[in-house]
């Protein structure tokens, strides 16, 4: 099997096998990060597609610091964060988020809480800025301090965000932390504390 | 029982140490307790979700039509600005022979006089013809544009710059995969025309 650096040295000189061969290689991966950040499926896939065609632009610009792999997933966030923003999706990322956008009382709003399958799922529900943020530090592992600088928010502000977001996901996802065992309490003793601190929330 | 903590601490706690006082309260306090709990099992679904891998969402046929697509300009300033030294070196050298071809057809006449301009630091060397007074005044900086005495001069300085080309594209294609030159005569032909 080709490596990497191979695989990228044809790609630059133009052979699209190489690049499908990258592209079959990492497009798990970078797509998946892509869809974590856009939410809708259909309006990720369009980014992704923008994605892939960036970084096969830039990759002449690839020297092999870092894997390409890596390498390719930092263009797909930052891709991503900058269709977010022309699109206007995220006006929240570049001023205070919306309080009322994370507030508690969405749950029962949607009444969905009972069938998100996943978390990524749950996360599609929150606002584009908490959005990028939870999906930035806790899936991704990013630190606030890259995550302020890829969104133009202080370090502060993006776990003023973070917090607010898992207090959203930990309300949308109960049924799936407090049936797993790890949280103790049953999902009506989580809504009571949900209750109890909604004048922080709502 | 009072809760100092707020459910955006209690998140918080997820991934970071509580302080003595926040320790002391968690350690009485079982629904504080059992929520930051809750907050690290989050936690641990999100990093969970890191390794998850999915289908694609992009198609490849639909990702290679978009490169294919991409404006020939574009490949053209990534090939200067990436490419390797030697070819680097290679596309100069065939631009400073078009360019010493250019400028002895374009400074026929005052040839003795190109060859005696001194590379100073002055932005134009002028030509006023120390040998005939009456001379008409020549730019002969290399960067100045070449005076061409009648369309027909001006059509065979073309036809030489045509065969530079073909001589420095026959070069490229030796050095470069075709895909590349085919880009790179095109954008020839698009910054021609």
């Amino acid at each position: 099997m080709p490596t990497d650096s191979h695989l990228v040295r044809r790609a630059v000189d133009g052979d699209e096998r190489a690049m499908q061969a990258l592209w079959s290689r990492y497009a798990p991966r970078v797509d998946a990060v892509v869809r974590r950040l856009v939410g809708d499926p259909d309006r990720a896939a369009d980014v992704a597609q923008e994605v892939w065609v960036q970084i096969f632009r830039a990759l002449p610009t690839f020297r092999g610091e870092s894997q390409f792999g890596t390498w390719a997933h930092r263009i797909a966030v930052t891709r991503t964060l900058n269709a977010l923003r022309s699109a206007r999706r995220s006006s929240a990322l570049e001023t205070q988020i919306d309080e009322e956008s994370v507030a508690v009382d969405a749950v029962a709003e949607t009444g969905q809480s009972f069938v998100l399958a996943s978390i990524g799922a749950a996360a599609a529900q929150l606002a584009p800025g908490a959005r990028a943020v939870f999906v930035l530090h806790d899936v991704e592992g990013y630190t606030h301090d890259e995550i302020a600088a890829a969104l133009g928010i202080t370090s502060g502000g993006s776990k003023s965000q973070l917090f607010k977001a898992r207090a959203k996901l930990r309300h949308l996802l109960a049924h799936l932390i407090d049936d797993g065992g790890i949280g103790s309490g049953s999902t009506p003793a989580a809504l009571d504390i949900g209750g109890r601190h909604a004048s922080s929330l709502v | 029982m009072h809760h100092p903590l707020s459910e955006e601490r209690l998140a918080a706690l997820a991934d970071s140490v509580p302080t003595a006082e926040e320790s002391a309260h968690l350690s009485e306090c079982a629904t504080c307790a059992r929520e930051v709990r809750a907050y690290r099992a989050l936690l641990a679904l999100a990093r969970a979700e890191r390794g998850v891998l999915t289908a694609p969402l992009t198609h490849w046929q639909a990702i290679a039509g978009a490169v294919r697509t991409e404006p020939a300009t574009h490949a053209w300033r990534w090939a200067w600005r990436y490419a390797t030294w030697p070819r680097a070196a290679a596309a100069a050298i065939v631009a400073l022979a078009a360019g010493i071809a250019l400028g002895r057809y374009t400074a026929r006449a005052p040839r003795q006089v190109v060859a005696a301009t001194s590379p100073s630091p002055a932005p134009t060397q002028f030509a006023t013809s120390a040998v005939a007074p009456n001379a008409t005044v020549h730019a002969v900086n290399a960067d100045s544009a070449p005076v061409f005495q009648s369309s027909a001069d001006a059509i065979a300085a073309l036809a030489r710059a045509e065969r530079q080309y073909r001589r420095a594209e026959a070069y490229l294609v030796g050095t470069q995969s075709p895909a590349r030159v085919e880009t790179v005569t095109e954008t020839y032909r698009l910054a021609r025309y």
